[in-house]
C-alpha cells in the first residue's frame, strides 16, 4: 500500500507544486563530468523539466528512472542539445560539461555532440554496411585514412562485444542483423569517436533478456572508460547495472543517490514505492 | 456495469454483405482498370499494325489480245478495275472489259497508220501524242470516266444489284435500283498541229505546265524543238485557235550519236533529259533557248557497271528518273542542288536509290503510278514487281508471261498490275497496303526525292500533290526526348533542392504554408503555362537572352561567394546571424541579378563578337569564344570542388594555429586562384575543341528561334517541379526520425545528415519522384504545342524549336483521314509514346525496388 504522505506529496507535484529533491551526498564524492544546475525546459508553454539540479559523476553509470512522461528522456536529450532541433523548445538554467557551459551561445553544438555518444531506445543503424555504420562519426569529420577507419571499426566493435559475430560480414547491410546486434552496433557507433559521455535512452526496451544481458555486461565493461547516463524503465536493470540512480516524477527530480541506497533504503517513501513497483 | 448481450458481438448479415460486395467491387474495379489500360495499348497497336503488311494479290484475269503490240505506258485500267484500254501502233485506243476480255470500243484515229512515225503515251496521265511523218503532231486523250443515271436507261435490259453488262461502248453497272453507272473511255483526238519543221518526228514528250501544255519533239533532221501551245478563242468567230511557239536547238550529241532512246521533261518542264541506250544522259535547259547543262552516265556506279539502258520511266512529279539496265537493276536519279556549283544552274543528277534484283535478267519495262511513288518493274525472266521507290519496299511480286515488247501498267489507285504481251493483257487486282511505310522508313534515314542525302524527316502534308508524305517518326521522338531532357535539367535540381530544404531545414510552421502552395502549382492548367511561355516569356527571352544566360552563372556564383563570406565570419557572429540566412540569400540573389545585367554586354563583346544571335547563326565570331564561355563555369566548379576535397584540409591544417581571419583570407586566396586556373583550363579546353574542329554551334547551340527548347524547358520545368517536389518531399519525410537523431547525435551537421543519411535512405522515393516527373514531361502536350514552335527538326540546339510525338498527334489527328496511312502512323506515334512511357516506368520501378531493398528493414 502506498503511504498517505507519499500519496499527498505525489498529488502535490501533480498539482504543480515544487518539491525539494532528496539528493544524497554520496553523489558529490566523485568529480562530476556533467553538472546540471537549475535546469528548466519548456515545450512551448508547457514546462517539461522543473529546476533539475544534479551532477553526473565521471566514469560511473548513472540511471534515470521514473514513470512514463516524467522527463527522463528530455533531460538526456538536453545534455547533447538534441532538443534544439524542436522549434518550440526553450530552456532556462545551465548545464556544464567539464565545467564548460553547454548552452552558451558561443558553443559549437556540432562540436559538443561529437564529444558525446548516444544510443537510442529503438536501434537505428543506418541503411548501409556494418563498417560504414561504425565509422560514421569519423566519416563526418572527414577522416578518409583507411587504416584509421579499420582500426576504429575493430576497436569499437570489440568494445561493443560484436566483433566476433560480425567480423566476416563487415560489408553487409547492417539491417540484416538481429535486434540485439543492431543495438550493440549502435553502441559501437556511439563509442567510435571516443566520446566523453555515453547517453543511453532505454537501450534495452526493445530487446529480449539475453540481448539485454549482453548490453548490461557491455555497460559494465565500458564503465570507467566512459561516463554512462542511461534512461531505463527496467528497475532490475537500474539496480543491477548502475552506480547512481535518479528518480524523476512529472519533470521533477525526486531523489538521487547511490543505486544500492535508492533500492534498499531510500530517503523518501515515494521512491521506495516506485522502485518496489507499487506505483508507476 | 450492465451486462452486454453476447449476441451483440455476432457479425450481422449487413456487415457480411458489405464485406462480400466490397471485395467483389474492388476485384472487378481493379481488374477492369488493368484490362482497360491493356486494351488501350492493344487498340493503338491494332490500328497501327496494317502499316507493316505488304501488298496482297486479290484476283487475276487474262484479257484476250485485240492488237498485238501496244505503246509503252499506254496500258491502263479505270478506277473501278472494270475496263482496260491500250494504245495500238496504229494510234487507236482499244477498250476491253477486264472480267471477260470483251471488246467494248475501238477508236478511229484521224490518220492512216502509214502516216504515223512515233507514238507517245504519258506515263503519268491519260494524254497521248501521235507524231506524223510530215512533222505534225496529233494530241489525244483517253479518259476513263463514268456517268450516273438514277433510273435504268430505256434501252438497257433488266438488271440485278451489282450486275455489270456491256452497254453501248462501255459498261453499265447497277449499284441499286436508283443508281446506275455507265463506265466508258472517252477518246478524243485534237486537230493536228503543224510544226515549223516538216521533218519526221522520232521522239515526243509533253508536259502540262502553268502556261498551257508544252511538247518536245526530236525531228529526223536532229533538231530538238520545244513547242509551247497557246490556246485562245477567236472572239469574232468563236473558233478555238491553237498557236505553236517553238524553241529549237540542234544538240551536238544527236548529230554525233543519233536519236536518243528516251526523252523526258523534268520537273515543271524547265529541263529536258535525253537518254541514249549506252547510258549517256544529257540535260538541257528549255526556257528561252535549248542549252546543254550537264552530261552524265546513268548505268555506272562504284559497284556495278551495266552495258545498256533497257527501260526508263519517270515518277510522279517528274522529279525522279527510273533507269533499268540489262542486269536487272533499276537506278533512281534526282536532280540535287550542288553546293560546289559544278554545273551551270547548280543542279545535277545524283543516284538516290538502287533497286537490285535477285535475278540478273534484263529489265524490259518500267511503269509508274499516278498517285504514289510506286513503280512496276518487269524483267525478262517474267518477274514483275511493284516497288515503293522511296522506301525501296517491295509491294507485290507476280510472275508474268513476257515477250520483248511487253508493256506494264499500274491501276490508277495502285489497285491493279497490268502486263500486255502479244497474247493478251494479264491483270492482277491487288491491295497495295500502306506501301510507303516500313519500319526502316519510320525510324531510319530515307532518301527522299531531291534531298541531298538520306534524312529522317517528318512532313506529313505539303502544298503540292506531287510531293510525297515524309513520315519519319525519329524527329518526333528526338523532339520528345529533347523537351524531356531540357525540362528535367531545369526541374530536377530545383525540385529536389526545394524538397530537401523543406523536409530537413525548414521549420514546420513555414512548411505548413509552403508545401501546399507548391502543390497548388501542379493544378495550374498546362495550357496556361504554355500560353505564358509562348506569349509572355518568349519575347522577354528574345530581348534579354544574354542577361538570362548570365543569370544562370552569376547567381550561383554570388551564392558561393556569399557562402564563403558567411563561413569566414567569426563564429559568434555566424551564430547570431544564422536566423537571418534567408535575408542574406535574398541579398546574394539581388547582387547576382545586377552582376548578370552588367556582365551580359561584356560577355557578348568578349566571347561572341558583339552579337550573340549573329554568333549563333554562325555569321560572326569564332567557335573558340563559345567553347570558352561555356567551359569557364564548368571548369571553375570542377576545380573548386576538387580543391575543396584536396587542398582545403591542408589550408585549414596550416592555418589552424593561427587566427580565424587568416584562415578566411587563405580560403579567399584559394578561391581566387581556382577561378583564375579555371579560366585558363577553360581556354585550353576551348582551344583543344577548336583544334579538333568542333563547334558548339550546330550541336548544343544554333540559330535562335523565338520559341525554343530553353523556354519549353523552363515552362515545362514549372509543370514538373510540383510533382517531383511533392513525391520527393514525402519520401524524405518518411525517413524515420531516429535515423536523423542518430546522425545528429553522432555530431553530424544537418547538411551532413541530409546528404549522408536521409537522401540515401529516401533514394527510392526520390527516384520515383524523378521518374513520375519524367513520365509527365514525356507525355506533356499543351506546353510543347504552344511554346515549342512545332518544327519537326532534329537537333539538340538549345535555342531551336522542335515537335514532340504528343504535340504532333494533337496537331495532325483532326486532319488525318480515317484509316489513311497518315492516320495509322499517328496511331503508331501514340503507340511509340506509350512504349516510351512504359519503358520509363518499368525502369523506374525496377530501380526503385533495388533502392527499396536496401532500406526494407527499417
Amino acid at each position: 500500500m502506498i503511504t498517505d504522505s507519499a500519496v499527498n506529496r505525489l498529488a502535490a507535484i501533480a498539482a504543480g507544486e515544487m518539491c525539494t529533491p532528496a539528493v544524497h551526498e554520496e553523489c558529490h564524492f566523485d568529480a562530476p563530468i556533467v553538472d546540471i544546475e537549475k535546469f528548466n525546459l519548456y515545450y512551448g508553454a508547457k514546462r517539461a523539466l522543473f529546476d533539475i539540479s544534479m551532477s553526473i559523476p565521471k566514469g560511473q553509470i548513472t540511471a534515470l528512472v521514473g514513470p512514463s512522461g516524467c522527463g527522463k528522456s528530455t533531460l538526456l536529450r538536453s545534455v547533447n542539445r538534441l532538443n534544439d532541433l524542436i522549434d518550440i523548445v526553450r530552456i532556462e538554467g545551465g548545464m556544464k560539461l567539464n565545467g564548460e557551459n553547454i548552452y552558451d551561445p558561443a558553443v559549437d553544438v556540432i562540436e559538443l555532440r561529437k564529444r558525446m555518444g548516444m544510443v537510442f531506445q529503438k536501434s537505428n543503424p543506418f541503411p548501409m554496411s556494418i563498417f560504414e555504420n561504425v565509422v560514421y562519426p569519423l566519416r563526418i569529420v572527414g577522416i578518409r585514412d583507411k587504416t584509421v577507419l579499420e582500426e576504429t571499426c575493430e576497436r569499437s566493435l570489440r568494445g561493443a562485444a560484436l566483433w566476433d559475430e560480425v567480423k566476416d560480414r563487415l560489408h553487409e547491410n547492417a539491417l540484416g542483423m538481429s535486434g540485439g546486434q543492431q543495438q550493440r552496433l549502435c553502441i559501437a557507433r556511439a563509442i567510435a569517436a571516443d566520446p566523453e559521455v555515453l547517453l543511453m535512452d532505454e537501450p534495452c526496451s526493445a530487446l529480449d533478456p539475453i540481448a539485454t544481458g549482453k548490453i548490461e555486461e557491455l555497460m559494465a565493461e565500458l564503465k570507467g572508460q566512459y561516463t554512462i547516463l542511461i534512461v531505463t524503465h527496467n528497475m532490475q536493470q537500474a539496480a543491477r547495472s548502475s552506480d547512481y540512480t535518479a528518480f524523476m516524477y512529472l519533470g521533477q527530480l525526486i531523489e538521487y543517490g547511490p543505486t544500492a541506497t535508492i533500492f534498499t533504503n531510500p530517503q523518501l517513501q515515494e521512491t521506495q514505492e516506485y522502485v518496489t513497483g507499487r506505483f508507476g | 456495469m450492465t451486462q452486454i448481450d453476447r449476441k451483440q458481438f455476432k457479425t450481422t448479415w449487413s456487415v457480411k454483405a458489405a464485406d462480400h460486395v466490397s471485395s467483389y467491387v474492388i476485384t472487378i474495379g481493379g481488374l477492369a482498370t488493368i484490362v482497360a489500360v491493356l486494351l488501350v495499348s492493344v487498340y493503338l497497336f491494332y490500328v497501327a499494325a496494317p502499316l507493316m503488311g505488304s501488298g496482297t494479290i486479290t484476283g487475276e484475269q487474262q484479257v484476250q489480245a485485240q492488237v498485238t503490240t501496244v505503246v509503252d505506258n499506254s496500258v491502263r485500267s479505270d478506277e473501278n478495275s472494270l475496263l482496260i484500254r491500250s494504245l495500238s501502233e496504229a494510234g487507236a485506243i482499244t477498250v476491253q472489259r477486264i472480267s471477260d476480255g470483251q471488246l467494248l470500243m475501238q477508236s478511229q484515229p484521224p490518220m492512216a497508220p502509214e502516216e504515223i512515225s512515233t507514238l507517245w503515251s504519258d506515263p503519268l496521265s491519260e494524254q497521248f501524242l501521235i507524231g506524223l511523218k510530215d512533222g505534225r503532231i496529233i494530241a489525244g486523250r483517253a479518259i476513263a470516266e463514268y456517268s450516273i443515271f438514277s433510273i435504268r436507261p430505256h434501252d438497257a435490259p433488266e438488271m440485278v444489284d451489282g450486275e455489270v453488262i456491256a452497254w453501248h461502248d462501255g459498261l453499265l453497272e447497277r449499284k441499286d435500283a436508283e443508281l446506275y453507272r455507265y463506265h466508258r473511255v472517252t477518246v478524243t483526238y485534237d486537230a493536228p498541229l503543224g510544226t515549223a519543221n516538216g521533218n519526221e518526228i522520232i521522239r515526243l514528250d509533253r508536259i502540262e505546265s502553268n502556261d498551257g501544255s508544252v511538247m518536245a519533239a526530236c525531228h529526223e533532221d536532229g533538231s530538238l524543238a520545244i513547242y509551247g501551245t497557246n490556246t485562245y478563242e477567236n472572239l469574232m468567230t468563236g473558233e478555238i485557235v491553237v498557236e505553236l511557239e517553238s524553241t529549237v536547238g540542234k544538240p551536238v550529241s544527236i548529230q554525233t550519236r543519233g536519236m536518243p532512246t528516251y526523252m523526258y521533261f523534268l520537273g515543271q518542264g524547265e529541263h529536258i533529259a535525253l537518254i541514249w541506250e549506252d547510258g549517256l544522259c544529257e540535260r538541257y535547259q528549255t526556257r528561252n533557248e535549248i542549252r546543254h547543262i550537264e552530261s552524265c552516265t546513268l548505268i555506272h556506279d562504284e559497284v556495278d557497271q551495266a552495258k545498256a539502258v533497257t527501260a526508263c520511266s519517270l515518277l510522279l512529279g517528274r522529279g525522279s528518273l527510273l533507269v533499268g539496265d540489262d542486269e536487272g537493276r533499276v537506278r533512281v536519279y534526282f536532280l540535287i542542288r550542288e553546293k560546289d556549283g559544278s554545273t551551270e544552274d547548280g543542279w545535277s543528277f545524283r543516284m538516290g536509290h538502287k533497286i537490285n534484283s535477285a535475278s540478273a535478267s534484263e529489265v524490259i519495262n518500267i511503269c509508274s503510278s499516278e498517285r504514289s511513288r510506286t513503280a512496276g518493274i518487269l524483267q525478262a525472266d517474267g518477274t514483275l514487281r511493284t516497288m515503293h521507290i522511296t522506301t525501296e519496299k517491295e509491294i507485290n511480286l507476280v510472275t508474268a508471261d513476257v515477250s520483248e515488247s511487253a508493256v506494264i501498267g499500274i491501276g490508277p489507285r495502285d489497285d491493279a498490275i497490268l502486263c500486255a504481251v502479244e497474247k493478251g493483257i494479264h491483270v492482277w487486282t491487288v491491295d497495295p497496303g500502306h506501301s510507303d511505310i516500313s519500319v526502316s522508313a519510320l525510324f531510319l534515314p530515307v532518301w527522299y526525292e531531291s534531298y541531298p542525302e538520306a534524312e529522317m524527316v517528318w512532313q506529313s502534308s505539303s502544298a503540292s500533290d506531287d510531293d510525297e508524305a515524309k513520315l519519319g517518326l525519329t524527329p518526333l521522338i528526338v523532339g520528345t526526348l529533347k523537351a524531356t531532357l531540357y525540362s528535367m535539367l531545369f526541374a530536377v535540381p530545383i525540385a529536389l533542392a526545394a524538397a530537401i530544404y523543406t523536409s530537413e531545414f525548414m521549420s514546420p510552421r513555414i512548411k505548413a504554408v509552403i508545401k501546399p502552395s507548391i502543390e497548388l502549382m501542379a493544378s495550374l492548367p498546362s495550357v496556361v503555362l504554355g500560353y505564358f511561355g509562348a506569349i509572355i516569356l518568349a519575347p522577354y527571352f528574345e530581348a534579354y537572352l544574354m542577361e538570362i544566360l548570365c543569370l544562370t552563372c552569376a547567381v550561383p556564383f554570388t551564392f558561393a561567394v556569399g557562402g564563403l563570406i558567411f563561413q569566414s565570419l567569426p563564429q559568434h557572429y555566424v551564430r547570431l546571424l544564422q536566423n537571418y540566412r534567408l535575408f542574406f540569400v535574398a541579398v546574394c540573389f539581388a547582387i547576382g541579378c545586377v552582376c548578370a545585367v552588367g556582365l551580359a554586354p561584356i560577355v557578348t563583346t568578349f566571347f561572341f563578337a558583339g552579337n550573340f544571335k549573329q554568333w549563333l547563326d554562325g555569321t560572326v565570331g569564332h567557335a573558340f569564344g563559345g567553347w570558352w564561355a561555356v567551359s569557364i563555369p564548368v571548369c571553375c566548379l570542377t576545380l573548386y570542388l576538387m580543391s575543396e576535397r584536396f587542398v582545403t584540409p591542408r589550408v585549414i591544417a596550416m592555418a589552424c594555429c593561427n587566427s580565424q581571419a587568416k584562415t578566411a583570407g587563405m580560403r579567399f586566396v584559394q578561391a581566387f586562384i581556382v577561378m583564375i586556373a579555371g579560366t585558363c583550363v577553360a581556354a585550353a579546353i576551348a582551344g583543344l575543341a577548336v583544334a579538333c574542329g568542333w563547334d558548339l554551334r550546330g550541336s548544343l547551340f544554333g540559330s535562335y528561334e523565338s520559341r525554343n527548347a530553353l523556354i519549353v524547358g523552363l515552362v515545362m520545368g514549372f509543370a514538373v517541379i510540383p510533382i517531383i517536389y511533392t513525391i520527393a518531399e514525402d519520401a524524405l519525410c518518411t525517413v524515420p526520425n531516429n535515423l536523423r537523431a542518430a546522425s545528429l547525435g553522432a555530431g553530424a551537421t544537418q547538411w551532413q545528415t541530409a546528404v549522408r543519411i536521409v537522401i540515401p535512405t529516401a533514394m527510392s522515393g526520390i527516384f520515383s519522384a524523378i521518374m513520375v516527373g519524367l513520365g509527365r514531361a514525356v507525355g506533356e502536350t499543351m506546353i510543347v504545342l504552344m511554346a515549342a514552335g512545332n518544327t519537326p527538326v532534329m537537333d539538340l540546339n538549345l535555342f531551336s524549336g522542335f515537335r514532340t510525338l504528343s504535340a504532333n498527334i494533337a496537331v495532325e489527328m483532326p486532319e488525318a483521314v480515317k484509316d489513311s496511312t497518315h492516320y495509322r502512323v499517328l496511331f503508331l506515334a501514340a503507340f511509340v509514346l506509350f512504349v516510351m512511357t512504359f519503358i520509363v516506368n518499368t525502369v523506374a520501378e525496377s530501380v526503385r525496388q533495388r533502392f527499396r531493398k536496401r532500406a526494407v528493414n527499417m
